[in-house]
């Protein structure tokens, strides 16, 4: 009933084009409107505000998904203790970036969203962040949003708690784990990008643009951007509209883009191939929580025994043993995990490392043969 | 945190906790690690039960002792150790509970013990493993909500000290004959105020059959087995 009743809200949130552009506040009202709507009976869930139609083209930013921080940092034995296994989270790392851009995408609110292996600065729209904590009960993540312009939109920690029937398959063909964590993103983002008028966005696009064109030819754009006192970067200059090598700066970038999707078709497969055992995973983990908690409550409850008796003491090793053997049954599924989740991503890592290998190759051609003809052109 | 600064920390903070009734005590015996690899107990162990301790055996001994014992008082002998005959009773009550600990604790029959240069992990047939780190050339410390552990070597003999809530310490000392075919490990068991009872196990070597089939757990699929050859 529940799930019906979702994809009910689902639907008709689905249905109703959302018009993004700030220049019509009717249209503003009507997505906060939606929002409301849509959240009220079900205030966990979180709705994801779509668009039957792409947005228009000035409005269409790209944004980059960094490959997560996992977050585990360098003490293991810390890390253990605390149920994180590195293994599991280094695939997490790549995993739910992914995630978070299928929900950008389904939304239609956005150009191209791409997962990229690095960080890139000059990207319209770059969204970083760590994971704090995965543990399938909980899952929470430190995501910042900054433009090309060096302006944060975002700085933020999404927690979301999972429900308790999260992981039966009935409501993961619904729904997915974790699933309004991705909305809420999306929405926030979509939210942020209304506050901002057209010629914001396009001086993101510009400067985007720039930055790329500065990196390739230090020489001839490094003087069109400037930074202010805040360390926002600012336009000095721009270059004419019909300026040959803008139209070859955007022909580069252009092949680099398509490096950057075959790298991103491969953290679709890995995404595809490790959902099901990312969700097994998470239901385990889920499972372990809920059993310690139960287990928890029926030891605060039980009758003490005298102490320093037998009982006691055998209480008190048994206690500690459970406790031993349950660490070591999630060592076993880690390593579960990473037998069948291993394979893909080191394949994935071998492509990635290869397509960079021959991406910053050509790049590095083409910025040769880039700064030649920009030499040919401007004359000694 | 500071990695050096770690071990020093935890040794305040189980110390801290040592006070607290709830708390458990710190492991206290100092533990020095010698070369790496000097007893390498890597191999399948089965218990040896002609040699290792006998619990009914050793509190029937005990409680003839105390009988005795009380006699000699009840003679006026000097040999006697002055104790009422009911704090002697309930001496032998806390001793008997400390001997059926120590079985409990000590009742695999088999264990399986994996060693590398680094670590080391005990696996002990129904109970957890016993696992140890020696990478950083000190004894590891692992603290838990439900228990702190040390472990480390001392000499030739690993040790293994668990401190549990309500002042209860476990010592595991094991070690190994020099001609490799035997284990021993002395299990030590102790809480304040009460005198300690130790249970000494034996092992010996076995080889267990060749498996004809290796196995790799998947989360999905579970234990998948085929055979050696493929």
């Amino acid at each position: 009933m529940r799930g019906l009743l979702a994809l009910v809200l689902f639907c008709s949130a689905a249905g109703q084009a959302q018009d993004d552009s700030p220049e019509d506040p009717l249209k503003r009202w009507q997505t906060l409107d939606q929002t409301q709507v849509v959240a009220a009976p079900e205030p966990e869930r979180v709705e994801l505000l779509m668009r039957s139609t792409a947005p228009p083209p000035h409005r269409a930013l790209e944004i980059g998904l960094v490959v997560l921080d996992p977050g585990t940092g360098g003490d293991s034995l810390a890390n253990r203790q605390q149920g994180v296994f590195q293994d599991v989270r280094a695939a997490e790392s790549r995993y739910l970036p992914f995630a978070l851009r299928r929900a950008l995408v389904d939304s239609n609110q956005w150009g191209a969203v791409r997962v990229l292996p690095g960080s890139d600065p000059g990207y319209e729209l770059l969204v970083s962040g760590r994971i704090l904590v995965s543990n399938g009960a909980e899952l929470s993540l430190a995501l910042r949003v900054r433009d090309s312009l060096d302006d944060v939109w975002l700085e933020k920690t999404y927690s979301f708690v999972a429900e308790e029937n999260a992981y039966l398959e009935t409501e993961r063909r619904l729904r997915r784990p974790f699933q309004d964590l991705y909305h809420q993103f999306a929405n926030d983002l979509l939210a942020l990008k209304q506050q901002r008028s057209d010629k914001q966005l396009l001086r993101i696009r510009e400067v985007s643009e720039l930055r790329y064109a500065a990196d390739l030819l230090p020489d001839a754009f490094g003087n069109y951007l400037g930074r202010d006192e805040t360390g926002q970067i600012t336009v000095e200059r721009l270059p004419a509209e019909d300026d040959p090598m803008v139209a070859r700066i955007r022909q580069v970038r252009e092949q680099e883009y398509l490096f950057i999707d075959t790298t991103d078709q491969q953290y679709a497969d890995l995404y595809t191939e490790m959902t099901p055992v990312y969700d097994l995973w998470r239901q385990y983990l889920w499972e372990q929580l809920a059993y310690r908690e139960a287990w928890e409550t029926r030891l605060a409850e039980r009758d003490k025994p005298r102490r320093g008796s037998y009982q006691a003491m055998k209480q008190t090793y048994n206690n500690y043993k459970w406790e031993k053997i349950q660490r070591e049954e999630m060592q076993t599924l880690a390593e579960g995990f990473d037998n069948e989740v291993a394979p893909t991503a080191m394949e994935l890592e071998g492509k990635v490392v290869k397509l960079n290998g021959s991406l910053d190759q050509r790049y590095r051609e083409w910025r040769d043969i880039l700064r030649q003809i920009y030499q040919l052109e401007t004359g000694p | 945190m500071n990695k050096n600064l770690a071990p020093a920390l935890i040794a305040l903070l189980l110390s801290a906790c040592a006070s607290e009734p709830e708390a458990p005590a710190a492991p206290q015996t100092a533990m020095v690690l010698p070369t790496p690899l000097v007893r390498d107990f890597t191999g399948h162990w089965e218990m040896d039960y002609g040699r290792s301790d006998n619990v009914d055996q050793k509190l029937r001994s005990l409680y003839r002792e105390m009988q005795r014992n009380a006699e000699r008082m009840a003679r006026g002998d000097q040999r006697a150790r002055m104790a009422s005959p009911e704090l002697q009773a309930a001496n032998f009550r806390q001793v008997v509970d400390m001997a059926r600990l120590a079985d409990m604790i000590t009742e695999s029959q088999v264990l399986e013990i994996d060693q590398t240069r680094e670590d080391i992990a005990i696996k002990r047939e129904n109970t957890f493993t016993l696992s140890c780190v020696f990478s950083d050339e000190k004894p590891q410390m692992v603290i838990d909500e439900l228990g702190s552990e040390v472990c480390g070597w001392d000499a030739q003999q690993l040790l293994f000290r668990i401190a549990l809530p309500d002042g209860l310490d476990i010592l595991h000392r094991v070690s190994m004959s020099d001609d490799r075919q035997r284990l021993h490990v002395a299990t030590r068991v102790n809480r304040r105020g009460a005198a300690p009872f130790t249970i000494n196990r034996f092992y010996f070597r076995f080889d267990p059959l060749p498996e004809d089939y290796e196995c790799e757990y998947t989360l999905s699929r579970g234990n998948v087995c085929q055979t050696a050859s493929q």
